[in-house]
């Protein structure tokens, strides 16, 4: 009996360990920013664990007036917002077709779809620009609204299909005996029960747009269409450097990819478990 | 069933006037604002219209943020756009990040639509892209050409012809920390390279790391260093004055990265390896590195009470390299690639005023970059900017920067090779063997 609890407490106190430590490395790191977002660059410098001398906003302050963040942040948040939109509609309804229709070429139209996570981005960098320059969408939202849609196409046709197999035939062919059509079917059946699915892909392409660098920098010139990463160089140069508005930025930054992940954390979980099960 | 396909339609019709109204609702800025090249636009620094033309001349430039010339450059920029406000607008583009400058220069480059005006802050980009720039020879005249120092015609000529415009000199030596040799018993900068390390072991002894070093972005600090070790004797000087050198298979460059790496393994701070100028920079600034090499852009660091101290510039020494070397030379200046007569005169006209004496003047004030042209002074800097001025006048050797000299891909392989000689992973003979072979790819 005496075993048994000595037994159970060490597997709690494991369990314990085993939780702080995933706690810790998770949110650490982001604590450390919004910690050092409110000390100085001295402070910074001499000791990068210890806690701020005094919670100064200088850092914010700075951030704001040497980059122009705001600007940044509105057009990350609409063209992260609406390339995954964007992205989501048009995916889905390709993945719904591969998951469900047969037809010749369909094996070769899937692989052909996937195969562009094969392609490294920098060779795809100059092809892009030049199309963009030439279709009149360089330095818009909407081109790259457009090149983010399409860079995330693969890995959300990938999920979605999956998912999309996982649903029994059953509930669509029960919809149309119904009377119900087929897009009917697909929007009004399929689609909310497949949102698992498709919140997995939505958070995925949102945090590639949010994050993407480089072809935020090669397709645009102007503040007008210019993104959230690019603002994060302004405080870091050849010679110079001011950390403190730099993870005053980054605080900014990092907000929206916790809140969406925070809102749509059930989503996936269910997603990831009903793709654990299903296959 | 004529209601359901009729529904169809509509809905078909609707999915689509959505998608165009979208596409043509966010990509109406372009014609908004009246771009006319394809390289679209951005802020508008601009004038009156009174002529009815008003040229555009588009220039990138990572002068931004935290940048130490992002103020010089904003006054330069409205001062222009004051003097020629009937004439020309600058279309700026902000390229915040040096690396970032020349990556999106690089994609410019390869399809064919550089901007009218360049300016890279010293990489040097005149080699690898001088098919698309202008030849600016014909509009150098003797008088333009004797003002300014002739290292600096030197560093922007290939074969006899301009390609860049000097505005700023590349003066380089070492900085060291004066507090910290007095504890190591150290009394002025060492005068050959064997001092130098028994100063080293000194301040090892005094519990004090002796170099600030790197090794990622080229390995900016660490470089100088290799670059003035090899410039040691008469073969060495040469090498560091040789334009896009192929062979590093020599003795000076072998005994010189040997001495690197000593440097890693025994004199530097653990960041060294994978760290970036920030933590070199940093660790001088927290006194816990004795000696960092760089230029006299750094001094109004030493003042930032952000950054550093109080008191702490009063602490700062500047020293030639070991057998009085220094960097004295040319610094990449602007570029231009306009591709008509009417733009190549706009782009002159904005180059010449950037590079003005005046334009150089404030220059030195606002930053501490030295002046290309060789009259240019002023009272009104930095005592410590005058010592460099004044070391770079007694040097027995001046040479020019690897970052200016080597071809960019060697400078891109530094960084890679310099953790494996640190690591003891490759010997100096393989880290000059790497190096020739980058070059060799050219």
């Amino acid at each position: 009996m005496k075993n048994k609890r000595i037994g159970t407490l060490v597997s709690d106190i494991l369990r314990w360990i085993y939780l702080i430590f995933f706690v810790f490395i998770s949110i650490g790191p982001l604590l450390w920013i919004v910690m050092s977002s409110f000390k100085t660059n001295k402070e910074i410098l001499s000791s990068a664990f210890a806690l701020p001398s005094n919670f100064s906003f200088a850092g914010y302050e700075a951030a704001l007036k040497l980059a122009p963040i705001f600007k940044f942040y509105n057009n990350s948040l609409l063209i992260s917002m609406v390339s995954t939109i964007l992205n989501i509609l048009v995916v889905s309804m390709a993945a719904y077709i591969l998951a469900r229709c047969r037809f010749r070429g369909k094996t070769f139209l899937t692989l052909l779809l996937s195969s562009s996570l094969l392609i490294p981005t920098s060779s795809l960098l100059m092809p892009i620009y030049i199309i963009m320059t030439k279709i009149g969408l360089y330095d818009t939202k909407t081109g790259l609204i457009i090149v983010y849609a399409a860079l995330g196409l693969p890995s959300s046709l990938f999920i979605i299909k999956s998912y999309f197999q996982s649903i029994p035939v059953e509930l669509e062919e029960a919809a149309y005996l119904d009377g119900a059509g087929f897009a009917k079917t697909y929007f009004l059946i399929v689609f909310p029960i497949a949102k698992s699915g498709l919140a997995t892909a939505a958070i995925l392409q949102f945090l590639t747009s949010w994050n993407e660098f480089m072809f935020a920098l090669i397709l645009t010139k102007s503040t007008l269409a210019r993104t959230l990463p690019l603002a994060l160089n302004y405080f870091t140069s050849q010679f110079s450097f001011n950390y403190t508005a730099m993870f005053a930025a980054l605080a900014m930054v990092i907000i929206p990819s916790i809140l969406i992940y925070t809102l749509l954390q059930e989503q996936v979980t269910d997603s990831m478990v009903a793709g654990s099960i299903k296959g | 069933m004529m209601k359901r396909g009729f529904r169809k339609v509509v809905g078909v019709l609707l999915i689509g006037v959505m998608a165009i109204s979208m596409l043509s609702g966010c990509g109406a800025k372009n014609k908004e604002t009246g771009n006319k090249s394809n390289t679209g636009n951005t802020q508008v620094s601009d004038g009156g219209n009174e002529s009815g033309k008003i040229i555009e001349i588009n220039f990138p430039t990572s002068w931004v943020g935290v940048s130490s010339s992002t103020e010089w450059f904003n006054d330069r920029l409205k001062a222009f756009n004051e003097q020629y406000s009937d004439k020309y607008k600058v279309v700026v583009e902000e390229i915040a990040g040096d690396q970032a400058y020349v990556d999106k220069i690089k994609v410019l480059y390869s399809s064919k639509s550089l901007p009218d005006v360049i300016s890279t802050g010293g990489y040097n980009l005149i080699d690898s892209m001088k098919d698309q720039m202008v030849d600016l020879t014909p509009y150098v005249d003797d008088q333009w050409k004797k003002s300014i120092s002739e290292v600096c015609w030197d560093v922007n000529s290939r074969d006899g012809s301009i390609y860049g415009i000097p505005y700023s000199r590349q003066v380089i030596g070492y900085f060291y920390n004066k507090d910290l040799f007095e504890k190591a018993g150290i009394k002025e900068p060492a005068k050959t390279w064997d001092e130098f390390f028994a100063q080293c072991d000194k301040l090892l002894a005094a519990g004090i790391t002796p170099v600030s070093m790197d090794t990622a972005d080229s390995g900016w600090l660490t470089s100088l260093l290799l670059g003035a070790m090899i410039a040691s004797d008469d073969e060495g000087e040469a090498f560091m004055n040789t334009s896009l050198p192929k062979n590093y298979n020599t003795k000076e460059f072998i005994d010189a990265a040997g001495m690197i790496q000593k440097l890693f393994q025994n004199y530097t701070t653990q960041d060294a390896i994978g760290g970036k100028y920030e933590n070199g920079a940093s660790n001088f600034f927290m006194e816990q590195t004795a000696i960092i090499a760089n230029g006299p852009w750094m001094i109004s660091d030493f003042y930032d009470a952000n950054m550093v101290e109080e008191g702490f510039s009063d602490k700062i020494g500047t020293a030639m390299f070991p057998g009085d070397v220094m960097y004295n030379s040319g610094k990449i200046g602007f570029n231009i690639a306009s591709k008509s007569e009417e733009q190549l005169k706009a782009s002159l006209d904005f180059v010449k005023f950037m590079t003005s004496a005046d334009s150089q003047l404030k220059m030195l004030e606002m930053t501490g970059e030295i002046p290309a042209e060789i009259n240019v002074t002023s009272d009104n800097i930095y005592p410590l900017v005058t010592e460099v001025i004044e070391n770079s006048n007694k040097a027995a050797r001046n040479i020019n920067d690897f970052q200016s000299l080597w071809y960019a891909n060697v400078v891109d392989e530094i960084s890679i090779q310099y953790p494996l000689l640190a690591q003891g992973q490759i010997t100096p003979e393989e880290f000059a063997t790497a190096l020739t072979k980058a070059a060799e790819k050219n």
